[in-house]
Parts: structure tokens; sequence; C-alpha cells
């Protein structure tokens, strides 16, 4: 059981997360920019090579985990592997890379000519990097089908990659697309019993709720975990914990909490606990590929694993002294500096207005002795204007 | 057939009053009600202590105790007339009449007020709706 003030405070976290999603108009314009140079290379590659390939999104932009730049000014990353259908020994690293690059030279030049488009073309260690605009980039990884991994039998082989490296001689394994079924599966429970909320709430059938519309506890405080690392993580920025490993293991931790802070207080309570040490290595397996380790640079820097877990710490400090703080806007403002002042103040904006909209629908209660507000409550509130300021020079 | 419900007397108002909040302190001197509550307007708001005075020839008139209300950028809170007193309905719509329990508006709307006081001091901004009473002096009036 929580404390009515762990559920409020976990009203405000979600309401924070729900700050932290990316604008409905720019997904949308993300979504369709990402179709439209799917659609171009699959084109493409049927008429240059009669071959076939698929682009599909990967990392934050697949979990449904993506996170507002801190700044205003910085671009959205979002990550894409552009599959081609072809057998490993019919081409070799370099030409695979090389030949995304052309088309994707050929590709961004039509923009930028026949539409007058501000759009770039960066080559990276691993990717393509094409940059729209200032709003986002997608940087584009290509790969072939991984026709090995179903002899290693990891799970969900069968979507197994191998991509390029500038200076590795070897293809490298990867599999984005297992290791987002992997993670769905963690919270399976919780999504499956909030598409089927929100089909009810809709009238329409499961089906029909998309499950990427769903945000589980679980993507909400990746979401959150991320953020306060970006904000609050001091000393030097090579130390910071990268995303997977954040990811992977709120992921192993999560037990299908359906509140946000009963999610966060176990998640991050369990943390550390399932970081494992093999031959005095610290060490976190890739869910999907188990001799991958994800904390594979914390070996040469012993100090990256310290500062994590007191980061860990951090962050369950932080969010008990919000809970702790009287008054909503002492919370908001501990979670201003844990969270981003704007995803705060938006938080406590949020949770004024669902209290406004639960009063216009006559569902806002109040309870005897204290006149607490909420869901639950001897007595119905009754409608009423607020009224007056006298003291405002009233607007002309 | 619609009938007018009475105008409710003080006893009667302090009876409601005493049953909803026991732990506050309710009176009537010299045909004045004087109830001093505590209110908690959600779990993780700050405790507010109330005074709400009510006279049948008048309205009734809540402010906040204690804490000491805070200003932003040199502004007092929004919804306030002189003296401190919190403006709770709108006089001229009939929002509260003398037939009304005062426990049951009264107090939970200046709870409400302390919320929104609370998120007004988060954000900026009141998002607990209402009107400003502009030019139409009779409104304040009405009130006061």
């Amino acid at each position: 059981m929580i404390t009515e003030q762990q559920q409020q405070l976990g009203q405000l976290l979600e309401y924070i997360a729900q700050e932290l999603d990316i604008p409905v108009d720019l997904d949308t314009e993300l979504t369709a920019e990402y179709s439209r140079l799917g659609e171009w290379l699959r084109a493409d590659n049927a008429k240059r090579f009669d071959t076939d390939s698929d682009l599909y999104t990967q990392g934050s932009r697949r979990l449904g985990t993506l996170v507002r730049p801190v700044d205003d000014q910085d671009d959205y990353d979002i990550d894409v592997v552009y599959l081609r259908h072809l057998a490993k020994a019919g081409i070799t690293q370099d030409e695979l890379k090389k030949q995304a690059g052309d088309q994707l030279r050929r590709y961004t030049r039509e923009l930028r000519e026949a539409e007058g488009r501000q759009v770039s073309l960066l080559e990276k260690q691993r990717c393509w990097r094409v940059q729209f605009g200032d709003r986002y980039h997608m940087d584009v990884l290509p790969a072939l089908p991984d026709e090995q991994a179903y002899a290693n039998n990891d799970l969900h082989h069968e979507h197994g990659i191998i991509i390029t490296d500038k200076d590795l001689l070897r293809w490298q394994p990867s599999n984005p697309k297992g290791y987002a079924l992997w993670f769905e599966s963690r919270m399976q429970v919780v999504l499956t019993e909030s598409r089927h909320a929100m089909a009810k709430a809709a009238s329409v059938d499961v089906e029909d709720v998309p499950e990427h519309a769903v945000r589980t506890p679980l993507h909400r405080i990746v979401q959150l975990l991320k953020r306060h690392r970006d904000l609050r993580y001091d000393g030097n920025p090579n130390d910071k914990p990268i995303s997977v490993i954040i990811t992977t293991l709120a992921a192993r931790a999560y037990q299908n909490e359906t509140d946000v802070y009963e999610a966060m207080d176990s998640v991050t309570r369990q943390m550390k606990g399932l970081v494992e040490t093999r031959n005095g290595r610290w060490w976190i397996p890739n869910p999907v590929a188990p001799k991958e380790n994800f904390a594979d640079k914390w070996v040469d820097n012993p100090q990256r694993a310290d500062r994590f877990f007191e980061w860990i710490e951090q962050v369950r400090d932080d969010v008990d002294r919000a809970m702790r703080a009287t008054g909503i806007h002492k919370s908001a403002s501990i979670l201003g500096e844990s969270f981003g002042s704007s995803a705060a103040s938006g938080a406590a904006r949020r949770f004024g207005d669902s209290m406004m909209e639960a009063r216009d629908s006559n569902k806002l209660k109040v309870s005897a002795h204290s006149a607490t507000l909420g869901a639950t409550g001897a007595n119905t509130v009754v409608p009423h204007t607020f009224f007056g300021d006298v003291h405002k020079t009233p607007k002309t | 057939m619609y009938t007018r419900l009475p105008r409710l007397n003080l006893a009667v108002q302090m009876g409601h009053l005493r049953k909803h909040y026991p732990a506050a302190e309710c009176s009537i001197k010299r045909s004045c009600l004087r109830w001093t509550g505590t209110v908690l307007p959600t779990p993780l708001s700050d405790s507010y202590k109330l005074e709400l005075l009510y006279k049948l020839d008048s309205v009734p008139k809540v402010r906040v105790v204690s804490p000491v209300l805070e200003k932003v950028n040199g502004e007092r809170p929004p919804h306030m007339y002189s003296e401190d007193r919190l403006c709770l309905y709108l006089p001229r719509a009939m929002e509260w009449t003398k037939e009304m329990v005062l426990a049951t508006t009264i107090v939970p709307w200046a709870s409400e007020w302390c919320m929104y006081y609370e998120i007004w001091l988060a954000t900026g901004e009141w998002r607990g709706g209402g009107v400003h009473p502009g030019g139409d002096k009779k409104d304040t009036e009405d009130a006061a």
C-alpha cells in the first residue's frame, strides 16, 4: 500500500514525464519523415539493385522512452535501422556503408533542390546522420540480417542484424528490434491492462489501440531517470551512464506496478543489486545478447560504477524530499531541480487542471475533518466560480 | 412545485460545521458565527488555518490565518478582496445563498482556493478558473 502523499507525487511524476514527451506535432512530422525516407530507399533498392529493404526505428524512439532535450535549442536524435535484405557474402562492410551514403546523398539533394529544404548529411562511425533543419536529425544505421543469429539461440534472434564499424574488421551483431520486444515483455501486464482501459474509454476494440500509444509507469520512470541523469549528473560527462544501462536495469526491476511513484521507488531500490560482477568485472548483460556487456566501459573506468550507484541514491533522495515537502509548490520546486523547472511547473499546471476538470464534471470529492480534495471523500464539491481581485487594474 | 428552502440560522450552520470538522473551533457571539479550522487541500499540500466569519445580514468572510500568504513578483494572490478575504464564489450568480450549508460549500471552496494558491506559487498562473470583476462595481458591493 502506498500513502496518499506517495500517490499524489506519483501523479506529479507522471505529469512531468508527459511534459518530457516529444510534442505531438513534431512526433507526427518525424513519423512522416522516416516513412517517406523508408519508401524512397525501398523504391531505389528495387530499381537499382533489384533487392528489398526496410527502415525502422530503434532505441528510445522505438521503446517509447524519448525525452525532450534539456535545452530547447537542441534537436531530437532519432535512431533508425536501414536493413538491406542481402546476404553477407555478397557485400562488404565498406560497400554497404558507401551504398547507403550514396543513396542518402541523392535523397538529401532531392529534398534540397526540389523542395528547398535544409537537409545535410554527415558520416559517423557506424551510421549516416541526416540533419533535417534544426529540430531533429536521424542516425541511419546500415545493416544486414544476421545469418548466424540462429546458432546462438538468443532471445528474439530472428530479428538479429549485423552492422558496420569504421574501425572494426568484423561485422558487429546487434538486435534493436529484439531488445524492444524484450522491453515490452517486461511490462506486458500493465500494457495489456492499459490498452483495454484506453479501448473502453474511447469505445473502440482493443486491437484498435496501438501498443505504442500506451505509456506505462516503466516508460515514465525511464524517461524521468534519463532526464535526471542529464540534469543532475555532475563531474565528468563521460561518466554519465548510457541510456541502455538505465533502461535495461529499470526494465529488469519493474514488477508491473501501476503507480509511477511505487515503480520509481521499487526500481531504484533494486537497480544496484542487478549489476553483476563476473570474474571481478562489472557486468550488465544485453538481455537479447547475453555475451554483450553494456557495462564494458566500466572495466577501465571503475569510478563510473561508483558514480552510478551514488546517482541512483541521489534520485531516491530527490524524490523523497519532494514527497516530504509541505506544499505543492515546494514539491514542484524540488522536482524542478531534479527534472527541469519547466517540466515541473507544467506538471503542477496539469495537476490543477485535472482538479478543475474533476470539479466541473462533479467528480471532485472533499473529505470531512481536513477538507482534503480528491477522488474520494464524504461530499462532492459544489461548482462555484472564484471571483474578485479588486486590487488589479481592470484590463482595458 | 418548487418550494424555497428556508434560510439557515447560525445555530444550524454551526451544527453542520461541528459535525464535519470536529477538531475546529466554532462559536456564536453577538450574532456572529466564528469558525477556525485547519484544512489540508491535498495530501502534498501545506496545512492552512482558516477563519470564517458569518453574520446573517452579511456574507461569509474567509481568510487564511496561517501561513502568511506569499507574493509572486510582488503580486498578491489572485481572487482576494481587501482585508485578505478570499473570493470564493460569484455573488451575482447566486452560487452561494443563505439556504446553503457553509460546511459543505464555503469551507471546501476555501480549501480549493488554497490548493490553487499553491499551484499559482508553482506556475505563476491561477488554474482554478474564475472571473475578475472588471468594471462592474455592483458585484464587489454585493459581496462586501
